[in-house]
């Protein structure tokens, strides 16, 4: 569940990313730090969407593929960008292409996640953010880290 | 009745001595007289006189007289006649023998005058060949002068053509030189552009390593708002400068995108550039290639014209002797057609000369034809003549005299006596040498072999004037220098007929001999006959 209410009676800071061209969001709360990640060591027989564990600092961080999780295609192997998330007593990397921006959602601004999203997909999302030029679907960070949802793959 | 015999006796000045007195005259005197009258009138002198009758009657001395002058006459007539007939057959055979020389003389003058007209003709066509020819090879030199005159200029047109050749080979030297430059300079140029590219990729590392900066800064910023959102309330100011170097890096990603750019068009322009120079070296090595079969070709001109010269150079010479040596055949010929002309004229004036011989052949034919009639009249008339004196019975002695009297150019008659026996007896002896000297010339003896007869003649002739002018001399004979000068001419003549005879000149002897005779008997019954009664008066014989 979302710290803030949708719509939003607060103004909120949301860190937005790209997957895919597709332009997400995350409450910064729900942000420790974003890092580039050179070398990500994979887990044997881990589940798909989980590319693997880096070292950071000492500790260990799962690096899970956000463009699968979507259903899109899995990322290139390679340097990539990762937005640590806390969960739990442990550290997630959201696997993104780039991120854009932190961007302030005024008051209202929040609105809830459109019907016409099918499935899985409408799950992951818990709302969307208007600019002023583009939508930004936020992410709902706890189901997104959750294990054992992946959706059919997608074109 | 002939009982009268008679002599005849040599007159003395021509005067019938006349016999005794007159007696009266017998009737037997008249019948004698008439007797012998009756002889001759019939033509018989061979007649006797009774000398009793002689003694007695004048009229028989007359009668004897007659006779014997008309024997004596006979006898001349038929010494002549016999002369002329033998003459007369002789020239009657030598001018057959002359007319038919002439005859064939002219028909062979004839001949070669027809020939001549020929040559002539022949001649002329040849004359005219001759300047045709002449005109050809004049036409020729000429010709050979003009292509003299054109090899010259083909002469000067190649020269122009080498100079040409090495003026393309200069120039295309100088095209070579160039293009290398232009290749080391494209070569260098190429380097540069080399250079600027990896320049531009340098500044490309640095504006790559500029945009991984920039985009560390912005994870950077990111990351200090995150904090800062985190940190609450404290972290606002943090917050902010968060946002500054946001920012910042934000103008960094905006400018190194700009430079990545600028750095873009760079690479654009040099790749251009590269290609464009690279095109430029291709062409270059085009023109390098042309130029260098250029400069091979124009050497190999330039030796071929060298060689074409030298052939032209040669075949100048050989043209210039060819020419020399029509001009001088053509000089050759033009003095081969005045030497045809010379003889051309020269065949002219001999057809002229034929000719005028064929008229003269022509001439002495007819002459010949005539005097060979006439000849045969002579003859005709000499037999006449020999017919009437056949009629007239003479003393055998006479007749016999007659018959064998000889042919002489000079004899001595009656009239040529000067009363003087020494002179008479010269006279006869030169007489006798014209004579032989005129008999070998009858039978055309050499001239030399008459040349000692005529030299005693001339020295006899010199004496017996000198005996003569002697005489006259004694007899005071007043004709003396007349005498003199004659005989002086005469000698000199003789002298001058002697030594041409001596240098081998053509002499005419008969016509010397003519001359001889008609001068001595003429002097001889004219001038030496007037000293006669003089030389006889002052007993001179």
């Amino acid at each position: 569940m979302p710290h803030y209410s949708i719509p939003n009676t607060a103004a909120a800071d949301i860190v937005t990313f790209r997957v895919c061209d597709m332009l997400c969001g995350l409450d910064i709360v729900d942000v420790q730090e974003i890092k580039r990640v050179h070398q990500i060591t994979a887990v044997h027989r881990a589940p798909p969407e989980v590319r693997g564990v880096v070292n950071m600092r000492g500790r260990i961080v799962t690096i899970i593929d956000v463009r699968q999780k979507l259903g899109f295609t899995p990322a290139a192997d390679g340097p990539a960008l990762v937005i640590i998330v806390p969960h739990r007593d442990e550290l997630l990397g959201l696997l993104v292409d780039d991120v854009d921006d932190i961007v302030r959602a005024e008051p209202g601004t929040l609105a809830p996640a459109p019907d016409n999203l099918k499935g899985v997909e409408r799950e992951l999302f818990c709302g969307v953010l208007k600019l002023d030029s583009a939508l930004v679907a936020i992410l709902d960070r706890s189901r997104v880290v959750e294990r054992n949802v992946s959706p059919r793959p997608t074109q | 009745m002939n009982q009268v015999t008679s002599r005849t006796q040599p007159k003395r000045n021509g005067k019938a001595t006349a016999a005794a007195p007159s007696t009266a005259r017998t009737s037997s005197d008249v019948n004698a007289a008439i007797a012998i009258i009756h002889e001759v009138a019939k033509g018989n002198l061979d007649l006797a006189f009774d000398n009793e009758r002689l003694a007695k009657d004048p009229l028989m001395a007359a009668l004897r007289q007659m006779v014997t002058h008309l024997v004596t006459s006979f006898g001349e007539v038929l010494t002549s006649s016999t002369l002329i007939d033998r003459s007369s057959a002789t020239t009657n055979s030598t001018s057959k023998a002359l007319r038919d020389n002439a005859v064939s003389m002219q028909k062979t003058i004839a001949a070669a005058v027809s020939s001549t007209e020929e040559m002539r003709h022949n001649m002329n066509s040849v004359s005219a060949s001759t300047e045709e020819l002449s005109a050809n090879m004049q036409s020729i030199a000429s010709a050979a002068r003009q292509s003299n005159t054109n090899v010259d200029s083909v002469q000067v047109s190649i020269k122009e053509l080498t100079t040409a050749s090495r003026d393309i080979a200069e120039n295309t030297a100088r095209a070579t030189t160039i293009s290398k430059k232009a290749m080391a300079d494209v070569t260098s140029a190429l380097s540069l552009v080399s250079e600027l590219n990896d320049a531009a990729k340098a500044i490309d590392a640095v504006t790559a390593t500029i945009s991984e900066i920039s985009d560390q800064t912005k994870l950077l910023a990111l990351n200090a708002t995150i904090e800062a959102a985190r940190a609450g309330e404290m972290g606002k100011g943090f917050a902010v400068v968060a946002k500054e170097v946001k920012d910042l890096a934000s103008q960094t990603n905006t400018a190194t995108k700009g430079i990545q750019g600028k750095i873009g068009i760079i690479h654009e322009v040099a790749r251009r550039t590269s290609d464009a120079i690279r095109a430029i070296n291709d062409v270059m090595k085009e023109v390098n290639e042309a130029v260098t079969s250029i400069a091979a070709a124009a050497e190999e001109q330039s030796v071929t014209t060298d060689s074409i010269g030298q052939n032209v150079v040669s075949t100048t010479e050989r043209i210039k002797e060819m020419s020399n040596s029509v001009s001088e055949g053509a000089l050759a010929v033009q003095d081969v057609s005045k030497s045809i002309l010379d003889v051309t004229n020269l065949s002219t004036s001999v057809a002229q000369s034929m000719a005028s011989l064929n008229r003269n052949a022509l001439e002495v034919k007819a002459d010949t034809a005539a005097s060979y009639a006439q000849a045969l009249e002579v003859v005709s008339q000499g037999a006449d003549i020999k017919r009437v004196v056949a009629r007239v019975k003479l003393p055998p002695q006479v007749a016999s005299l007659g018959k064998n009297a000889t042919l002489q150019l000079c004899r001595f008659t009656e009239d040529f006596d000067v009363m003087s026996t020494q002179m008479n007896d010269d006279h006869k002896r030169i007489f006798a040498y014209i004579n032989t000297v005129h008999q070998r010339v009858k039978e055309k003896s050499d001239p030399a072999t008459l040349l000692p007869t005529l030299k005693e003649l001339g020295e006899f002739t010199r004496l017996h004037f000198q005996r003569e002018e002697e005489a006259m001399q004694a007899a005071n004979y007043q004709g003396l220098p007349q005498q003199r000068s004659a005989h002086e001419k005469l000698l000199s003549k003789v002298a001058q007929i002697i030594g041409d005879l001596d240098k081998g000149a053509d002499v005419d002897m008969l016509e010397v001999m003519t001359f001889l005779k008609d001068w001595l008997t003429t002097h001889i019954l004219v001038m030496d006959k007037e000293y006669g009664p003089t030389l006889h008066e002052h007993g001179i014989s």
